[in-house]
């Protein structure tokens, strides 16, 4: 079975702990790699450093929000390729169509459901969730 | 030629035969039957409620994983400034309020004090409640008993429930408007939340006051006691 590594950003221990979890079940529960980071500055750190299957990132956060952050990983590292999910309490259709413009591959809604983020992750990732 | 015997044999053996095609027979008749019934079993399961039941097996697993989240995250760390910050993360992230305030109770001015909160400075300029006086926050911190709006009227995203802890009210928490991607109400895991925040998180508040004491006494010099 293939690893799978997702790198989730987000200031919330609440949050990143309930993704986390979430994310265990993802294929199958098996070779799964999780790294945490808590704001966009850590998280454009790792993503220069590292290779990362999937990004999941909330926007409101210290030091460098979720857009700025989707923002460098397309232009300042030029990574095109990198799947980013924002996942944000932020909900208006601007706000989606911001985040996507800037250059996010999906954009959920807090609070977002455990099958729903696994359906997306998995039609991302071309695998079955 | 035939002898008589060998037509005798021949007489057995074929009745012999017959016995055993009926007895196949029977058996293919019930074999068909239970097919039948297996098939309406499989058809009788595969109307979706296989699937529906695995779907409320699965709500009920995220359910109890955010409970499990938010329990935890509340008891994570004894310091008074987390456990406010952690009620605010369910508030928003899990239950997805958007006008949401939490207030402590401050014990020597008998007051309801504002320590966290998103878009509410407008509804508590003071930033601070009276226990008791005509506002909800203040009921429910005087009685105990959690309000949630009518389902119907125009309160219906409000909620202000107690944070108790062994008998006492520590705080309260009101939940005034949702994100508009929850403009169809509270779920019932909201409801779930909510009732783990009056437990939980006046258990927490508790903690984090009598944590604070506790390390204000340990810092007072020997000589000063």
């Amino acid at each position: 079975m293939d690893s799978t590594t997702f790198l989730v950003v987000d200031d919330s221990a609440t949050i990143r702990q309930l993704l986390t979890l979430t994310l265990r079940k993802y294929n199958g529960g098996g070779q799964l790699k999780i790294i945490e980071a808590t704001d966009g500055r850590e998280a454009l750190e790792k993503v220069r450093m590292a290779s990362y299957d999937l990004v999941l990132t909330d926007i409101k956060m210290p030091n460098m929000d979720g857009l700025e952050f989707v923002h460098r990983v397309r232009t300042e590292l030029n990574n095109t390729s990198l799947p980013i999910i924002i996942i944000s309490t932020k909900g208006e259709e601007e706000d989606v169509a911001r985040g996507m413009a800037l250059g996010a591959t999906a954009y959920l809604t807090k609070p977002v459901s455990a099958p729903r983020l696994l359906e997306t992750i998995g039609r991302i990732l071309g695998r079955d969730s | 030629m035939t002898s008589p015997r060998d037509m005798l044999d021949l007489f057995a053996k074929t009745e012999e035969l017959l016995g055993a095609l009926q007895r196949g027979r029977a058996l293919a008749e019930e074999l068909l039957h239970e097919n039948a019934r297996m098939k309406a079993v499989i058809e009788e399961r595969s109307d979706g409620s296989l699937e529906r039941r695995l779907a409320d097996l699965e709500a009920q697993n995220d359910t109890l994983a955010s409970l499990y989240v938010a329990s935890c995250q509340l008891h994570r760390a004894p310091e008074s400034q987390s456990v406010p910050q952690t009620i605010s993360e369910i508030l928003a992230g899990l239950i997805g309020a958007s006008d949401y305030a939490v207030f402590a109770v401050d014990e020597a001015a008998g007051d309801l004090l504002l320590v966290a909160g998103d878009n509410v400075d407008g509804m508590f300029p003071e930033g601070r409640v009276r226990q008791g006086d005509d506002g909800v926050e203040g009921r429910v911190a005087m009685t105990g008993v959690a309000y949630f709006g009518d389902p119907t009227g125009h309160d219906r995203e409000t909620a202000v429930v107690p944070l108790r802890a062994r008998g006492r009210v520590e705080g309260v928490v009101g939940v005034y408007r949702l994100l508009p991607q929850k403009r169809h109400g509270f779920t019932p895991l909201d409801f779930e939340l909510l009732t783990m925040l009056s437990s939980h998180g006046g258990l927490a508040l508790s903690t984090a006051r009598l944590y604070a004491r506790a390390t204000l006494d340990s810092a007072v010099p020997a000589g000063d006691l």
